[in-house]
């Protein structure tokens, strides 16, 4: 298929192209990145207007369970949902079991829904890496509801709350020890924290929780002005709470929206991208340098030995990548 | 070459690693063997998506497509291994996405090999597990 194929196809809302457009943006190969960012550069102004939440909590917490049935909600209220699941790749042998949409059983039958689970992977920048780009050609097929899930582990959040407009982070209740289950830098992020499986036995465990939490976020300084994030309580199973957390966001996107607060947030996740996208394009310069590949395996193993101390091997690798930069340059 | 190996192959030619859908279709479905499977497949490399139970060979098009695969493998519980494979592939030509290539396993009845190879089967899995014999046929497929 031709780039403009691609564009086309993703532009008439076609399913399988939109899929194959994310496996190139993913692709590890140079040709498909390039073939990729054309892509998505003219995919750039079709872009922009949708809903983009994070959702994450840790294993357990009834995550993708939660998607299912928030998804179909909002599908039913007439929203087209693409859901972006990031998974962990085994560090071992780099494969990946993506098991989300097994809970997801009708929502992953929707029309009106796509949902794209992507290994973590093991390669350059790691989790998340792609998943920008992914949200623009998601938009840009007329999905005005994109959700990032992400498993609460790593520092997977700090990215993908850096990329959506409100971050929501699952929790559970009766745990006993709920604040030290999860990070405080993830709370840090929260636009909302949600109590799931408020629900039968639960429910007066989850009231308690909900208390708890409260207490906690009120020692945060929150990160913005117009917004203090709730604590809500839902269940997946009864749908309690569910359209609650949707009000929610919708308030929240009209108050940030009024106080131009979006607007700044959305500029400056740009120049984030940016940023990473410098990062990522330095590192693999600095592997793909002839200089760099010849010297690194002596490198490497004088520092194993104890020959060369670590601090001046550093110095010895960006020496070279300094030098065959400004030759080039 | 060792598996590991053309794994690596693998990535370098395509810029992602092979990845596989392992499908529960049908309504007397596999789940524990499946779950075996996709653990297995996933140590060795591949990247593993698994479908909720009871899927239609539609609901199975489907995933293979939005998932991007690029093997559907699915384990018969059933005596409808002939329908579903006649309808994946129906499916599937229907949506353009004929290359996707489809492995079956569990209790099938040699005598129903060369129909199913017909119908467009790739492999035919002789248990419902997967050994390392397996695993190289399945990348054979990819050439």
């Amino acid at each position: 298929m031709e780039t403009q194929d691609y564009i086309d196809g993703v532009l008439a809302k076609n399913r399988r192209i939109v899929a194959k457009t994310i496996t190139l943006i993913e692709s590890s190969l140079s040709a498909h990145q390039e073939k990729a960012k054309t892509i998505v550069d003219a995919l750039l102004p079709h872009a922009g207007k949708a809903v983009r939440i994070g959702i994450t909590g840790v294993p357990g917490v009834g995550k993708s369970t939660y998607i299912e049935s928030f998804g179909l909600q909002l599908v039913a209220q007439g929203h087209r949902v693409a859901v972006l699941a990031v998974d962990p790749s085994s560090s071992k042998s780099g494969g990946s079991i993506m098991g989300d949409k097994t809970r997801m059983e009708k929502l992953s039958l929707e029309q009106q829904a796509f949902i794209r689970p992507s290994p973590s992977g093991g390669t350059l920048g790691g989790v998340a890496r792609r998943t920008r780009e992914t949200i623009i050609v998601c938009e840009a097929a007329g999905f005005d509801v994109i959700i990032v899930e992400t498993v609460g582990v790593g520092q997977s959040e700090t990215t993908v709350a850096s990329m959506v407009d409100f971050f929501l982070v699952l929790m559970l209740a009766g745990a006993g020890d709920e604040l030290q289950g999860i990070k405080k830098g993830v709370l840090e992020l929260a636009d909302a924290i949600a109590i799931n499986k408020a629900d039968g036995n639960n429910i007066e465990n989850a009231k308690k929780a909900r208390i708890e939490y409260k207490k906690a976020l009120n020692l945060l300084t929150p990160s913005s002005k117009n917004w203090s994030p709730p604590v809500l309580t839902c269940s997946a199973v009864t749908m309690d709470g569910i359209d609650e957390i949707w009000q929610t966001i919708l308030d929240h996107r009209k108050k940030t929206e009024a106080a131009g607060e979006l607007a700044e947030k959305r500029s400056q996740q740009a120049l984030e991208w940016m940023w990473a996208l410098v990062e990522e394009g330095l590192i693999d310069r600095f592997y793909k340098n002839a200089e760099i590949k010849n010297s690194l395996p002596k490198i490497i193993e004088a520092v194993k030995k104890g020959e060369t101390g670590p601090t001046v091997a550093a110095h010895q690798l960006l020496f070279l990548n300094d030098q065959s930069g400004s030759q080039s340059g | 070459m060792q598996i590991k190996q053309r794994i690596k192959r693998f990535i370098k030619r395509e810029g992602r690693r092979p990845r596989i859908l392992v499908s529960n279709m049908g309504r007397k479905s596999h789940g524990q063997d499946t779950h075996l499977l996709a653990s297995l497949l996933a140590e060795t490399g591949f990247d593993v998506d698994i479908s909720p139970l009871h899927q239609t060979p539609r609901g199975t098009a489907r995933m293979a497509i939005e998932n991007d695969v690029h093997l559907i493998c699915f384990l018969c519980a059933e005596d409808n291994h002939k329908k579903l494979v006649t309808d994946l592939v129906k499916v599937l030509k229907a949506e353009n996405a004929e290359n996707v290539g489809i492995i079956i396993g569990g209790d099938i009845p040699p005598s129903d090999y060369d129909f199913l190879y017909g119908a467009g089967v790739d492999h035919i899995l002789n248990s419902a597990s997967i050994d390392s014999q397996a695993i190289n046929r399945l990348l054979d497929l990819f050439g």
